[in-house]
């Protein structure tokens, strides 16, 4: 025997033996034993192999390759004939083809709406000309080592100390969005509306040459050069202008952080809704502390109030890193005054805009955006996606391979007239790419259609930009075609797997592919649906279980109307920096509420009304960092959420006190607060009792405690109960709350409103139900909760193909045996269970693997909320009972007429 | 119309084939392309040019004889038929024509 080593390599040569062309194969093998002896002899028997298996490779050249080979795939004709076989076998059986085609179409239709849902989240901010240089300062918070929190706002003076003293800092913008309301109006005509804070924006006069906002009217680089300049948003210039010119003309506003009279120098064209910065107003940041209540910004040099968003834009050369470490060390020499006493360290890093709208979830200082993008969601929706396309996929596999029976004759006729098996193999996966083909375009359309539909239900702007990206529909069809290969390829081996003999002698059952293999994927299709069963519903038993909660304080019956921002008469505050002013100002606003108070009170239906500067629901309140008892060291204190409100809160919103007393009359506002019992814990009081008369310090003035309540829901219950401090305060409320009556409605309106107008001319009347206001908060949850409806829905349709395919199968596999149980005296309720026995197997076993996974999956979703429903025993059952009742129905019409068909047919036909 | 041109890697082939005579197959061309310019050739590279030179008329080839080396297997020898020889001259001509009229060749020629 030849020595191993000196032979050349095995398979090297078989393969070259089934590439080369016959008539080539000796010389080519001859010259190639030659080389690999010569090579052996210089060198070593591996490099010899090495060079054989190198040498081998060289051959593959279309010359040296055998025509037999390949040359069908180069075959038109064959080609040809495939397709109108494929074609007429579709046409032949209408209803196959329209639930083959239909259910792939809807898969991939699904697939690709949700790509464009994914597209426009995860697009957002990419419009501006350098956005990947573009960079937000985030600052974390440190206070004795301990996290204090991260969030966006920054003090004034950072981004222009960085762009002085910072290498690679090109320029900056800051944006402010005002925490307070504002009423704005058009003197010519009277249109006089309240507009909310977040929409009055500030910004550098360089925000709109830096940022892409296209001007409809006005220049870029001038508009914001004024003091008094405004630029509006082009819904903003048709509310208040109607179809006159708005250039030049003025506006008035009232509160927003900086009352005046202000010129439009600009007309914005509508924000793009993948921007996460949305505003409607937008006004030079001098504005804000040269007129506005941003005196004190410039009092203290601009590095004592965080207010400010900044911008960096960043040379591409320059690591975000390196800029953070400079910006630290601005904070640290600049900001030492106001951070060094009570501890604290401001470290920052740098956002990249593309990521703020998908990835500022976890700032637990408030943010000023509020459009923000949930990650997590995202990502469920891919997989979703990927699952839906994978079940289609397998149920293409399983309507095929079950259509084997009616076409095992047609593979045996061509079989016995000479058709290799890797012809047919070909013949089937033309009609696989075919089919899969038709299925997309099909998708294509369905998805044309419902997008819009998405978008508006979403209020996003899903346009079809991702469908206008070619390398997209490269994307898609590559995706379409290696999905055809892969779910053609098992019908194809299966169907060319059959001998012609058998087939044509009528006994073509037992060759039907391997049953198992089916019965598996239709097991994971009703594990897949489970999963999306479950998963709807822990998301609508997580809202309901968030509404029915115990929110600590009542919101029904409760009309708020926005506070008047207009006072004419009374003392003027002319410096908003003058606190005699402001004193006599507050102090007749204060008197005018009371007498408001007094007059509308008189009406029978209204029985409390409050004044307050947030609502439940709302998170404008303000958030202070560093409160602590009175006498501790700065820093000991605590995060905690001060709400200014008025005499009779408590009563208005049922808030329960548990300790102390409501505010009266006499005290002095922003002197005393009412705490909850949260606070309590956190400030370290012991218990309520201990707290009553205690003092409170923060940076502001020194408080004392007249009250605890019990703890309370005042937002989405997403989050842990938090310190509240309820200030007492109401003169120039934002907000007015009634506890109404809801017997005549309009007429207690009415009366609101001749007193109202009569306390406050000149303010608009403008009034909402709390409840409906306070249950928008959940409105991203059911938004969520309904899509993945109907993605379920639609899953459980498409699973749903593919179980009533293998109980079709399974019927027409048995249908002599079903005649012989029949003629032997069984019932038709025998059969059924016959025929349904097998997949109820399939659907117990999806049942247990389904568990673990949604019991992780569960919790891990559930994870995001502090306050969350428990998974119970309900979270498997019902899954399970509803694909239950969901399979019988698809099945039972299938079962019962075979079942009940008579069996004489079916022993004949032979 | 066939292509009949020379491309510089077929001259060489063409020339080797010339030059080995009896010996001229696959193997022994591609080794002696790599002894005579030092750079490395597979044989499918060279194997695939013999064939090309065959369509193209410039080679015949006929099966030799079985050698134990080769495992027993023949071996295609090649042969420069007549048009080889011709385009090998044109070819040949052309260069010594554009030499000569190159400037630098005298200077350089000492």
């Amino acid at each position: 025997m030849v020595d191993k080593k000196h032979i050349p390599p095995k398979l090297a040569k078989r393969l070259l033996n089934w590439f080369v062309r016959d008539d080539l194969a000796e010389e080519i093998l001859g010259d190639l034993e030659e080389k690999f002896h010569e090579v052996e002899k210089r060198k070593s028997p591996f490099r010899a192999k090495l060079d054989y298996w190198y040498q081998v490779f060289h051959y593959l050249r279309p010359f040296a390759m055998g025509k037999s080979r390949f040359n069908i795939s180069l075959n038109y004709g064959m080609h040809q004939s495939n397709f109108k076989i494929g074609y007429r076998n579709l046409a032949r059986n209408k209803w196959y083809s329209l639930l083959n085609i239909g259910g792939l179409a809807m898969g991939m239709g699904v697939c690709l709406v949700i790509c464009q849902y994914v597209h426009f989240e995860l697009n957002h901010d990419k419009f501006h000309n350098d956005f990947q240089n573009t960079y937000r300062i985030i600052v974390d918070k440190t206070q004795n080592g301990v996290n204090k929190g991260a969030g966006p706002n920054t003090t004034y003076a950072l981004g222009e100390k960085a762009l002085d003293e910072i290498p690679g800092v090109e320029h900056y913008v800051r944006f402010y969005a005002s925490e307070y309301d504002g009423i704005v109006g058009n003197p010519l005509n009277n249109r006089i509306f309240t507009e909310e804070g977040a929409d009055l924006a500030f910004a550098d006069s360089a925000f709109l040459t830096t940022f892409n906002f296209p001007l409809k009217q006005g220049d870029k680089a001038s508009a914001l050069n004024g003091i008094n300049n405004i630029v509006i948003t082009e819904r903003m210039a048709r509310k208040y202008f109607g179809t006159d010119d708005p250039m030049g003309k003025t506006l008035k506003i009232n509160g927003g952080s900086s009352s005046g009279i202000c010129t439009v120098t600009g007309v914005l064209e509508r924000l793009p809704l993948n921007s996460h910065l949305q505003f409607e107003f937008l006004r030079p940041l001098e504005n804000l502390w040269e007129l506005g209540n941003g005196g004190s910004v410039n009092r203290y040099g601009g590095w004592a109030r965080e207010w400010f968003g900044t911008y960096l834009f960043i040379n591409e050369d320059v690591a975000p890193e390196a800029v953070c470490q400079r910006l630290d060390q601005l904070i640290l020499t600049n900001k030492a005054k106001w951070n060094d006493p009570e501890n604290v360290v401001d470290k920052t890093r740098l956002q990249a805009i593309a990521d703020i709208h998908l990835r500022s979830d976890s700032f637990t200082i408030p943010d000023y955006v509020n459009n923000k993008g949930d990650i997590q969601n995202v990502r469920i929706f891919l997989v979703i996606a990927i699952f839906i396309l994978i079940i289609a996929w397998v149920n293409y596999i399983n309507l095929s391979t079950a259509r084997s029976f009616q076409r095992s004759k047609e593979v045996g006729v061509r079989k016995s007239i000479g058709a290799l098996r890797g012809q047919l193999i070909h013949q089937f996966l033309t009609e696989s790419i075919l089919v899969n083909l038709m299925a997309a375009f099909l998708a294509m359309g369905m998805a044309l259609i419902t997008i819009p539909f998405l978008g508006n239900y979403m209020a996003i702007e899903l346009g079809f930009d991702l469908f206008s990206m070619p390398h997209f529909w490269s994307a898609f069809f590559t995706l379409v075609l290696l999905g055809s290969l892969f779910s053609g390829l098992y019908p194809a081996f299966v169907l060319s797997s059959f001998r012609p003999m058998g087939m044509l002698g009528g006994n073509g059952k037992k060759w039907a592919g391997n049953i198992n293999f089916r019965k598996g994927l239709i097991a994971f299709q009703f594990l897949t649906s489970l999963l999306l069963i479950a998963g709807t519903y822990l998301i609508y038993d997580q809202i309901v279980f968030m509404k029915s909660q115990e929110l600590g304080m009542e919101m029904e019956k409760i009309l708020v109307l926005k506070g008047p921002k207009i006072i004419t008469k009374g003392p003027k505050v002319t410096d908003g920096t003058d606190m005699n002013q402001i004193r006599a100002y507050q102090a007749y606003s204060r008197s005018t509420f009371k007498a408001f108070k007094g007059q509308v009170t008189v009406h029978p239906s209204i029985s409390r009304v409050t004044g307050s500067y947030s609502l439940p629901g709302k998170i404008n309140y303000m958030t202070e960092p560093n409160i602590r008892k009175f006498g501790e060291p700065g820093n000991k204190g605590n995060h905690g959420r001060i709400v200014l409100a008025g005499l009779d809160f408590l009563s208005t919103y049922g808030l329960e006190l548990i300790a102390g007393s409501p505010f009266t009359e006499d005290m002095a506002e922003e002197k005393f607060v009412i705490i909850n019992e949260e606070a309590v814990h956190h400030f370290g009081f012991g218990s309520p009792q201990n707290a009553i008369q205690e003092k409170l310090m923060s940076d502001g003035p020194i408080v004392t405690v007249v009250g605890v309540v019990k703890n309370f829901h005042w937002d989405s219950l997403r989050e842990p109960h938090v310190p509240y401090l309820f200030s007492y305060g109401e003169s120039g409320a934002p907000y007015i709350s009634f506890k109404i009556d809801l017997s005549d409605i309009p007429e207690t309106l009415a009366h609101i409103k001749t007193t109202y107008d009569s306390f406050y001319p000149g303010n608009p009347f403008e009034h909402f139900f709390l409840e409906d206001d306070f249950n928008q908060q959940y409105r991203a949850d059911i938004q969520f909760g309904n899509l993945f409806l109907a993605f379920t829905i639609l899953a459980i349709l498409i699973a749903c193909i593919g179980l009533f395919a293998l109980v079709s199968f399974s019927a027409s596999l048995k249908i002599k045996e079903i005649g012989i149980r029949k003629v032997l005296g069984a019932g038709t309720r025998e059969i059924m269970l016959l025929l349904s026995r097998e997949y109820l197997v399939l659907l117990s076993i999806a049942a247990v693997f389904a568990i673990p996974l949604i019991l992780f999956f569960g919790a891990y979703w559930l994870e995001s909320y502090a306050f969350r429903t428990n998974i119970g025993w309900d979270l498997f059952a019902i899954p399970v009972l509803v694909l239950f009742v969901i399979s019988l129905l698809t099945t039972s019409h299938r079962t019962y007429s075979t079942a009940k068909a008579n069996p004489v047919k079916s022993l004949r036909s032979e | 119309m066939k292509e009949t041109r020379l491309g510089e890697f077929e001259e060489i082939i063409l020339l080797l084939v010339g030059i080995l005579e009896d010996d001229a197959y696959a193997f022994k061309i591609a080794e002696e392309f790599e002894s005579q310019t030092g750079k490395s050739v597979s044989i499918g590279a060279t194997h695939s040019t013999l064939d090309r030179l065959c369509t193209k008329g410039f080679l015949s080839s006929e099966l030799g004889k079985p050698t134990a080396v080769r495992g027993g297997r023949r071996k295609r020898i090649y042969t420069i038929s007549a048009t080889g020889q011709r385009a090998l001259i044109a070819s040949k001509e052309l260069r010594t024509s554009l030499w000569n009229q190159y400037p630098a060749l005298t200077k350089f020629a000492l």
